[in-house]
Order: structure tokens, then sequence, then C-alpha cells
């Protein structure tokens, strides 16, 4: 898909890099560990004397008895049933399918008229079915596949159902899309763990729209050339971004910037004119108030600004009040296994 | 098989001065040994290298050693000075260095010297020497000059002398920057070899080095080339057999860094010493693409502990040193051995003890390769003979230590870590690669060392094991790994370690034994004499000896049968290269006599009479020495 | 190795296993009545439970010495091995293992004179782990000798007629080292400033470097005898990126105000002093760590092969 497309789409890939490898690496070590999975529970394989023969190289061939070492060092094969290793080979293929996947795997776009987050909830799924694969494998090592759970895990997997630890590991997506189809709220959603949604804005587009989807842990950054992108790649925690006309906002919203919203959004340049047309179903009224919160976000009150400085003691209990509400929430919601 | 290299009919012609133009003298042989020699810095052995790659890969067996000043910085044109490189090559395979040099180039007369006081030179060797000398400005240095040639007539040598110096000037502003290209062109001239080749491999030495300084290399090498057809009378031709067996050439410790990447290491935890350090340079360029990474450590205590903590918490790991530096890691080793953690510590020999010799071969690391760790220590101990061996040990060296749970020390030494070999192109398999280590939950009720009270094999949890949380220590320890000094546990602890070895053995199996089964003498070797050994057999059983070879690759355990062999023969003797007293020595006796390293070990398991004959010269043995031991020992009658 | 992957095996796996401190729990201490290790374990498993680690994802790498039997009364995986040379393993695992959390323990003569080689490079490469300095002034294990950091003119089994030697400074060794990412003291006999110290090396990514002042019953009773019994032989470092713990202020009357983040400040406070300070000494997450710089990409094993190849077709003849 990209070549075809958008040339910001390989830069947003290149700066996505980091990410990508993080994410294919995960991937591989999983491979690998079901490989092994596999090679040491096939009595055909490991520990037969060829296996042995194979694993123990050219080196050994007229030197070691293969037979022998077989007898003597593989412990009793751990023979497992053929229905569980059937299905661990499919989960094998799936994953192993994932990890020689290109660049594509990561690239989505939005026909003109489609939703944006239909596409981008498509494409997790997708990436879902890798997880999936991933917790079939794992429960038939730990002996606990049962019958009851395993046909879902060679399916697809929706974000909802994906639990903390695959959020934090899902790999960064680069969508393409019209203007007038940005609609921020369908990605609220899927912010979360450690996703890294970059869209790639073409056409008519509201000024800032990805204002609303502004929250204390949440990096936002819309940009017209890229710059930001590495730090955007480099966060930890959630982040979207959009590559836009040089007509519209561009901002930085960076979570570890600073304790309050002033501090942590750097506006970077705010449009000249004010928005004239609606855009894709918002109105000229929704993008002004658009704007409006992102001055308000930037040049807020100083209140919190000056916190930075002598303030701190006094914001402090308050802020550590809130952080340990927000733990309490987070640790109520049952998020270890949303499927 | 001595090389005649020497023309029957003389027809000596000055070089340069040829009026009419034969063609040339054709020189055939099956083999032949080429060498040059400069002062260091010169160059010369690249010129060998490069040399020596072109010949395998025209085809041709070959063998290369890198020639070392024997002085850390020699002066300029001394006779300890010379440097090079020196390359066998011939239509078989070629197994070793053979004897002596058949052809030689020479930047100047003095380090020539020295190499023939060392014995290097074949009586009727060809020699190829720079000229500049003659009529150097300095007087003392064209008074040696004299003095030099007059030294040479003493041989039987045949002379040419060569203006390199002027001929390279024609290119270059220092000729100290082109002579070795240009003697590479003349070699290339007088055996023939393929100068598009010569070329790629001239690109590929440089290959960082940008274009210019590869096209002016190549005009240099261009120049030599067109010299010698206009001014020499001879030829060598050395025939190649084409096969179709896809070979690889490299040297023994590139050898080992690709074999450690095909056994599917990822740590190469090291600390820089000759002549081990090449090894990690290879794998330092290339590891990255392959997930893998060179730590160099702070020191060699720091490599091995680095290893054996990433072992002990996954995939195997590895280090790489020669012996001062295994001295250091010695503790580590033990400590491997106690926790039961697999290991792979390559030992690349040099001359010791101490400093001794680092950049030169010896197999004196032996014993302390064995028995080196205070306490017993059981564990693993072999020796690659070949390049194409230190590949393919590496994979089977790691699967060992994964496999018994402890240390395995591959012995190499200098001669295979800079001598360059063709071997067949290994077939890789995905399956010599390490799987990441699994991470089951463990049942509590099994203890972390579960050995199996019949071959003290376990196997070895990880960090990660839910349920298998144990601590690994160093003292004596039960098999819940619980600090035990009562004697059952520590008796039973040992027993275990050692079990393992024991069970290793009885998967080996015996040696071969080259030449015929049984006989009057069966000489013993291991590591990179083999080839030397082999060729010494194959010549005293052509002179109607009785002789045989065995070339142990498993050092400890041993491989079984050995005392059967041994049986079979009037007399056993290895022949290696570390020191041993010989039995005529001043004050030696049987008793008090200090043997080789191999020697003492095969005598303590096998109750044989083993002798030895093995020799320190910082060098490979030369199959003539061994054929003259060979013969010595026959002479000394039947000793078993 | 350094490598990025973690696998996803274990993601799928519901982990709703709650761990009481008991679970931490090992063999018991065997240390003698008195001995500062004792509450140094209780700090640490406090920790453990309060941070709820994984028992089995949690490693405690230590060397030769009474300090160094702290591994075997953790209930975790654990690394007992050669005297001086925990740093080195610990760092072989980390490197090998970056998901595990490793701490590791040391006494003064395993860090500061047999292993001392090792500490100061361990500063310089950075690499994410705990690093306890359990620092009786004395070598206990083998019975009283003199280690670095005795104090000068106090006797021991090998130096009856006093210590010759001024004692070496773990802090400023620590803090003079490039790279020093984290450098705290605190004392065992405090054991609400020993805990939150604990917690913040735990929680800075990089090389955290603890020195404990620890007691010994049996050698060094004497030497932090003073300090133990007269607070105003103490002195905080407090700020709020330090520690700062109020209950402490009414005790500890001595308090100075020291962010963290003034390398130069902090090298001037662990100079030596007629008090000894406590609290955080310096912290820089932005330190690089050995194990970012070094991050590899995975391969499979086919993918191996395949790069393998190619290499040989360099050297193919
Ligand atoms: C190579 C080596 N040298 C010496 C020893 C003996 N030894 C064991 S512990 C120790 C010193 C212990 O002192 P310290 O490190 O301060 O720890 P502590 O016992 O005081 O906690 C010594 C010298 C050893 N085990 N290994």
């Amino acid at each position: 898909m990209p070549s075809e497309s958008d040339p910001r789409v390989e830069k947003a890939l290149s700066a996505l890099a980091g990410p990508i490898e993080l994410y294919r690496s995960a991937v591989v070590t999983t491979v690998e560990e079901v490989r092994g999975y596999l090679a040491t529970h096939r009595s055909e394989d490991e520990a037969s004397d060829g296996g042995v023969a194979a694993g123990l190289g050219v080196f050994a061939a007229g030197r070691i008895d293969f037979e022998r070492f077989a007898n003597l060092t593989t412990s009793a094969t751990l023979e497992g049933d053929p229905d569980t290793l059937g299905k661990v080979e499919k989960a094998y293929d799936i994953l192993r399918g994932i990890s020689s996947g290109g660049e594509d795997a990561f690239c989505v776009r939005v026909k003109p008229g489609g939703r944006l987050r239909e596409a981008v909830a498509d494409r997790l799924a997708e990436i879902g079915r890798g997880f999936a694969a991933a917790r079939l494998a794992g429960m038939a090592r730990a002996g606990s596949l049962n019958s009851k759970n395993e046909d879902k895990l060679l399916a697809p997997l929706g974000f909802e159902r994906w639990n903390q630890a695959e959020r934090r590991l899902a790999p960064p997506l680069v969508v393409e899309l019209e203007g007038a189809g940005l609609h921020a709220g369908d990605l609220a959603e899927f912010l979360d763990g450690n996703i890294k949604i970059v869209l790639v804005v073409s056409g008519d587009v509201a000024p800032a729209p990805l204002v609303r989807l502004i929250t204390p842990s949440t990096f936002v950054l819309q940009t017209a050339a890229g710059a930001g992108l590495e730090r955007f790649a480099a966060t930890e925690g959630p982040a979207v971004a959009a590559l836009m006309p040089e007509s519209a906002a561009q901002f930085i919203h960076d979570p570890a910037a600073g304790s309050s919203p002033a501090a942590r959004l750097e506006l970077i340049s705010f449009p000249e004119q004010s928005p004239k047309n609606a855009v894709g179903g918002m109105s000229v009224r929704q993008q002004l108030d658009e704007l409006e919160q992102l001055k308000t976000l930037a040049g807020g009150p100083s209140v919190d600004a000056e916190g930075e400085e002598g303030a701190a003691p006094a914001a402090g209990p308050v802020a550590t009040k809130v952080d340990k509400l927000a733990a309490w929430l987070l640790s109520q919601a049952d998020l270890s296994d949303a499927g | 098989m001595a090389t005649k290299t020497r023309a029957s009919s003389e027809k000596k012609k000055g070089p340069g001065k040829g009026s009419k133009k034969k063609g040339p003298e054709i020189i055939r042989v099956p083999e032949t040994t080429v060498e040059i020699v400069s002062d260091s810095g010169e160059g010369a052995q690249k010129c060998g290298q490069i040399f020596g790659a072109v010949c395998a890969k025209m085809g041709n067996g070959a063998w290369t050693v890198e020639i070392i000043p024997a002085e850390i910085q020699p002066p300029a044109r001394s006779k300890a000075g010379g440097s090079g490189n020196r390359v066998r090559f011939g239509t078989e395979e070629i197994t070793n260095w053979g004897d002596a040099t058949n052809l030689v180039v020479a930047f100047n007369e003095q380090v020539l010297l020295g190499r023939i006081e060392l014995g290097a030179l074949a009586e009727d060797a060809i020699v190829l020497l720079d000229n500049k000398w003659a009529t150097h400005a300095d007087e003392d240095i064209q008074k040696e000059w004299q003095g030099g040639l007059k030294e040479l007539a003493k041989h039987d040598y045949r002379i040419v002398e060569v203006p390199m110096e002027e001929e390279c000037l024609k290119i270059v502003e220092d000729p100290r920057r082109g002579k070795n290209m240009f003697a590479l062109g003349l070699l290339a001239w007088i055996c023939d070899r393929d100068v598009d080749l010569i070329r790629a491999q001239i690109a590929h030495q440089f290959r960082r080095k940008g274009e210019e300084i590869y096209q002016r290399n190549v005009e240099l090498m261009e120049a030599g080339y067109g010299w010698a057809e206009k001014n020499l009378d001879f030829r060598i031709e050395v025939p190649t057999i084409p096969s179709d067996v896809p070979k690889v050439v490299m040297n023994g410790n590139e050898a080992i860094g690709m074999g450690a990447i095909a056994a599917g290491m990822e740590l190469c935890s090291m600390y820089p010493i000759t002549p081990a350090t090449s090894a990690s340079h290879y794998l330092s360029e290339v590891y990255d693409k392959f997930g893998g990474v060179v730590h160099q450590a702070e020191d060699e205590i720091a490599a091995v502990g680095v290893a054996i903590g990433a072992s002990y918490a996954g995939k195997v790991a590895y280090t790489i040193t020669s012996g001062p530096g295994l001295s250091l890691k010695q503790e580590f080793l033990g400590l491997a051995v106690m926790l039961e953690v697999p290991l792979v510590v390559v030992d690349v020999q040099r001359g010791g003890p101490s400093t001794g010799l680092p950049t030169k071969v010896e197999q004196s690391d032996l014993l302390t390769a064995c028995f080196g760790q205070h306490g017993d220590a059981p564990h693993v101990v072999l020796a690659p003979a070949t390049m194409e061996e230190c590949f393919h040990s590496m994979i089977t060296a790691r699967r060992i230590a994964e496999a018994f749970r402890t240390v395995v020390i591959v012995l190499t030494d200098a001669n295979l870590a800079t001598g360059v070999q063709p071997y067949p192109r290994p077939q890789l398999d995905a399956r010599w690669q390490q799987a990441p280590v699994s991470l089951p939950p463990v049942d509590e009720n099994v203890p972390p060392y579960d050995w199996d009270p019949q071959t003290g094999l376990s196997p070895q949890r990880y960090p990660g094991q839910p349920g298998g949380m144990y601590t690994a220590t160093g003292l004596a320890h039960n098999a819940w790994s619980k600090v035990a000094y009562d004697p059952d546990s520590h008796q039973l602890g040992s027993q275990m370690r050692s079990r393992k070895i024991a069970v290793l053995q009885q998967t080996l199996k015996p040696p071969q034994v080259y030449g015929s089964d049984s006989g009057e003498l069966l000489v013993v070797g291991w590591g990179s004499t083999k080839g030397a050994i082999e060729e010494a057999v194959d010549r005293a059983q052509a002179e109607g000896l009785s002789v045989s070879s065995c070339h142990l690759t498993f050092i400890q355990p041993l491989q079984p049968g050995l005392k059967e062999i041994f049986s079979r023969f009037d007399r056993v003797m290895t022949v290696e290269i570390n020191y041993s007293d010989e039995p005529d020595d001043p004050y030696i006796t049987d008793e008090n006599r200090r043997r080789a390293q191999l020697a003492w070990v095969l005598r303590a398991s096998t109750l044989v009479d083993v002798d030895c004959w093995s020799r320190v010269p910082g060098q490979p043995l030369r199959p003539g020495n061994i054929l003259k031991a060979i013969r010595q020992r026959l002479e000394m009658g039947a000793k078993v | 190795m350094t490598h990025l992957g973690c696998s996803l095996l274990s993601c799928g796996v519901v982990d709703d296993r709650h761990f009481e401190m008991e679970d931490y729990q090992g063999a018991i201490a065997r240390w003698c009545p008195g001995c500062g290790d004792h509450s140094i374990l209780t700090a640490m498993q406090r920790l453990l439970e309060e941070e709820q680690l994984k028992p089995e994802q949690t490693v405690f790498v230590s060397g030769i010495g009474c300090s160094s039997r702290f591994p075997h009364y953790m209930k975790t995986y654990g690394f007992h091995g050669l005297h001086g040379r925990a740093i080195p393993a610990a760092t072989g695992i980390k490197l090998e293992r970056p998901d595990l959390d490793v701490f590791v323990t040391m006494g003064d003569g395993d860090c500061c004179s047999i292993g001392a080689g090792h500490w100061i490079h361990a500063i310089r490469y950075n690499v994410d782990m705990v690093v306890l300095l359990l620092d009786n002034n004395m070598y206990g294990l083998t019975k009283g000798q003199t280690s670095p950091t005795t104090p000068a003119t106090f006797p021991s089994n090998t130096q009856p007629y006093g210590s010759y030697l001024e004692a070496l400074n773990p802090l400023t060794a620590t803090l003079g080292v490039t790279n020093a990412s984290f450098v705290a003291q605190t004392a065992e006999w405090i054991p609400a400033h020993l805990f939150e110290t604990l917690k913040a090396a735990y929680h800075h990514k990089g090389f955290a470097f603890v020195r404990i002042l620890q007691r010994c019953p049996v050698y060094t009773e004497k030497i932090y005898e003073d300090a133990v019994r007269q607070p105003d032989a103490i002195e905080m470092l407090i700020h709020d990126d330090g520690i700062h713990i109020p209950d402490l202020d009414e005790i500890y009357k001595n308090q100075i105000i020291h962010d963290p983040g003034n390398l130069d400040e902090a090298r001037r406070l662990a100079e030596p002093f007629d008090r000894f300070r406590l609290g955080i000494f310096y912290r820089n997450e932005k330190r690089p760590r050995y194990e970012d710089l070094r991050r590899l990409p995975v391969r499979t094993a086919e993918e191996k092969v395949e790069l393998l190849n190619q290499e040989f077709d360099r050297y193919a003849v």
C-alpha cells in the first residue's frame, strides 16, 4: 500500500520504526518460543535420533552416537495430545504470518465515505488475531487449554477484548484518510496502553480536530512537516498524531512535559484564518470550539504555571489525591482480561 | 612432498635485459609454498592474505600462516623483524603449513636472512628480492646488502633482483605503501593467478577505504604483473581440479564467530586478547543483524561473569579468550560447573606461561582447561583441528553445554585463528539455532536440581518460571539448592556433576585410526596439528615405516576405546606443541620427566606408557620434523 | 540479550495473584541477632509486597559475605555467586532478560574491594538494577578484617592497632564516575527511611546505587553506636524530588534541602562530614542505559540462517 500512496506515509512509517520493531520483536520471540514448544512436544522432532543429530550438527557426526545421546539426555518425551498440538500449530502459522508480514500490516486506508472507527477497529482486530493465537499457545503451554475458549482464539480479536499487557504491546498504525472523515471521537476508545496512531490527512480538514482527544496521559500531536514525530514515537503511553495541511493548527501535547495542561501543551502555530465552512459534518461552531479549547489549554489560567515554581507543595497533595483516585479507579476496573 | 622448483636447465639470463624472449620455463608441481616478507608495516601480510584467498577461490587446496616478527617493535631491516604471510597451495587439499618455502618475495635482504636462519626456505627456493638497497644513499646499508648477497650465495637459491621500489615510485610517492600490491602482481604472474579474482579480493580487503585506494592498489598489482611478464623467465604451475563442492575460505577465528551465530548464541562476552580478539572483531561487524551482541567487559572476569549471568537467565552465552584470560576466568568456570549453568568458552591458545608468545601458536592450555579450577569441577573440553571444525564445533559445543548443563571449553590456537583454509560450505540448519527459553510454570514439589540419579542430568530452570523460585549458589548445596555442608549432600552433588561427564563419554564413539589398525608406532595428536601429523605419517608409510596416527577431538571426557587402540601398537607417542622433557635430556629420568600435556592425560586414564614428542617453536609443527621424530622413536623400539 | 522482544505468550494469562509479605520470605535468616541485615531484609520484603512484584520475575544477585546470603532469604529467584562478582552476573541476567527486576546485594569488601572494578564500570553502563551496598565497615563473614570503608584507626583482626588508611567513601566514588544516575544513602536502623530509599531506587530506571549504613553487632558495633542513639548525628537530605518523611522530622531535626538533580551539590554533600547524611544525593533518569544503547531486533531461526548464508556468500570460493 505505501507504494502508491502519500509520501507522508513513508515518513510516518520511518518515524515509527522503533515501535514497529518492538512489536515485531515480541512476535518473533513468540514465534520462536512456540517453535520450541512444538519441537519438544512432537515426538518425531527434537527427542528423536534425527532431531538430536540435527541439533548436534556436523561436528558430532562420527563422533557421537546419536541414539545413545537421545536416550540418555532427553527427558521422557513431553508428548502433547495431537488435538492440542494441531491447534498450537495453527496458532504458530498465524504468528509466523504476522512476523513475516511487511509494513502493510501497519497501514490502513479509510475509503472516502468510510468510517475511521471501523477501519481502525478492523485492523486492530486483525492484529489481535496474533494476540489470540499467542493466548492459545500460552494456555497450551500452561496446560490450561479447554475446548470452551479455544476456537475464539484462532479468530480476530477486537481491541475491546485486549488486556492491558496486549494493549501495551500494540503496534503503531498509520491511517490515510480524507479530512472530511476525520472524526476524532472515533479514536477515543483505542487510546490506551501503548497504542500509537498516525493519521495522514488529505483534503479539507478542520483546523484542530485532535484537540478533542487531549487527556492528561495521551500524547497528541498535530503537525504539517512531521516535527515532533520522533518524540511521538518515543513516548510511553497512548499517542495520536495527525499530519495536516499547513493551514491547520500545530501543537504537541506531551504528558511527560509537565503536570498542568499548559506545561504539557506546546502550541506551535495557530491558524491564521478562522474556519468558514463545515467540514465532513463538523460545523463551523464545532471547529471554533476546538480552537477555543486549544487556546484555553495552551495559554490557560496561570495558576498551574506558577505552581511549577513556588506553589508546588500546595498543588502537590491535591494532585496526588487525584492520582490516587485515578489509580484506585483503574485498579477497580477489570482490564486484565476484557475478552 | 618437497616441491622441486629448481630449473633443470640452467638458462640464466639477467632479468630485464632479455633480448629475444622465448616462452618462460614452466615449473609444473602438485603443490608449492610461497611467502612474502617485509618489515612490519609494509603490508606483506595483506598481500599474502589476498594471495591465499585467491588460491582458494581458484579451487586450490590452501593453508596460510602469518609470519609475525620475533620482536614487538623490531628496527627496520632486521632479521628479527620479518613480517608477512606464507601460503601453501596445491592441487589437492592442503591440511597444514608444510615444511619449507619454495618461492619468496622479500622486501629487504635482512628479513630474508632472518627467515633463512629460521630454516624457513627450501634449499632450492626461488628468491625475489627488492634491490633498491644496492644503491641506497646510506653506505652502511649498501655494505649490509653486499654482505647479505654473499650470505645468500652460500645457498643453492635462484635469486632474482627486482627493482620493486623503482617501479612502485612510478605510481606512488611512498613505496612503503604499495610494494605489497606490486609483489602481489609478481606472484600473480608467476603462479598464473586469476587477475579478476585478485581485483575482487583487493576490493574486499580495502572495502572500508574507498574507491581511490582500491584503484591505486589495483594499479600497483597490475604493474607487478606486467613487470614479471616482461622480465621473468619462469612460471610455476599448480594445476587446479575443478570441483562441484561449493567452498568457503576464512580463518579459524571467523569460522568460530560464524559457528557461534549458526549455533544460535547471541551474547559473546569478551575482553580483548591476542590471538582471540579477531573473532570478536568479526562478530562486532556483523552481529547486530543477527540480533547478537559482543559485550566488551571491563576484564576477563567480568566477561565470563556476564556470560554466566546470561546463561543462567536464558540462552547459552559464550566468551572467547586466550591463556591469560582463561586463568582469570577459572573461578567463574568453577561456579558455572557448581550452578550447572551452561557456558561455552573458546580458548585460542598462544605461547605461555605468563604473557609468553602472545601472537604465536602453542597447545599448552590443555591441562589448565581440564583442571584449572579449584575443587572438583568436571566439565567438557574439546578441540577442533581445522577451520571447518572451528565452525562446526561451536554448534556441538553449545548443544552439549545445554544438554549437560555444564561448561564446554573449545580449544583452538593461533595457528587455526590466523590461518586460512578453504572448506566445504556448510549446509546450514535452522535446528542448530537455540529456541528462546520457555517459561512454563513449575511444580513446586520438584527441586531445582532434579537430578536423575543415574545420569546426574536435570532440566534447567529459568527466572520467570512461576513456582520455580530458587537461589543458585556456589556453596555446596542439595537438590533444592539449599546450602548444605553435610557430608552426604556434598558427596551427592559432586557425584551428580561428575556423572554427567561419564554419561557424555558413553555417547561418544572411539576415534578413527589413520593408517593401519596396528603396528609399531601410533602417533596421537589433538587440535591444529592434525594435518601435519597425518602428512608425516603418510611420508613415513611411504618410507615403509609402520606408523599410524589417531587424532583426539574430545579431551575431556576422552573418547572411549583408547586403551584398546593403544594395545595394538608397540609404542604410542603424542605429538604436541607444548613443552616436554626429552628422555635423554640431562637429569631426566622416566620418573621425573615432564611430559606433553595430552600424554599426561592419556597415561593417567589408560595406564599405557604413552611417550611424547613436543616442541614450543612458536610456530606450527612441520611434517618433516614430525617425520624425524617418528624415525627416531621407531629406532628406540617397543614400549608398550 | 538486550532484545526488544518480550514474549506474547504470557500476556494472555490472567494473573490475579496477590502477594503478602510472607510470600517473599525464603529460608530463615541466619544472621547474628542484632545484625542490620535483618532490617534490610524486612524492608525489602515490604517493598516487594507494596510493589506486588512477581516472585518469579524478580532476581536477587549477590557475591560472597554475610550480606550476600540475602538471596537465600528471599523467595524469588536468586544467584549467589562469587566474592566481588555479583555485578557482572547481574549485568548478564539483565542484558539477557530485561523483563526481570534485578536486585544486587553486596558487602563493603564485596563491592569496594575485590569487586571495585566491576562497580566502577557498572556505574558507567548504567544497566537498570537496584544495587545495595550493605556497609558494615568490616569483613563480616571472614571474621573481622579491615575493609576499604573501615574508619581510620578502627582496629580489626588484620590491623589490630587500627586501620592505617582513611576510609574509602563509596558515595563520592560513585558520584565521581561518568554516567552515575542514582546515588543514595540510608541507614538500616531507620526503617521508614530505608524503605523509602529502597522504593525510590526501585523506581529509578538505571543503576540505582544505595549505600546502607549497617551495624555489625560483632565487629563494628561502636562505629554506628552514636548515630543510632543520637539523631543529632544524622542529617537528612530532603526534597520533593528526593525523600522526605514528615514523621521523621520530629526526630531528625538536622535537615538540608537538596535537589537530587544537582550533581555538583551532591558531590559536595557526599564529602566526609561530622554527621551521616541520608537521602537521595543524585538522580538523573536521562542518563543513557547500556541495555537501551545495545537494543537489538529479534530474528527467527530461519531469518538467521538466511542472513548467515549471505555471510557465507562473502566468503564463497
Ligand atoms: C576470591 C575470594 N577471596 C576471598 C574470599 C573470602 N571472603 C569471603 S567473604 C569476604 C569478605 C566479606 O566481607 P564483606 O564483603 O564486607 O561482606 P560482609 O560479610 O561484611 O557482609 C571474604 C574476604 C572468597 N570467598 N573468595
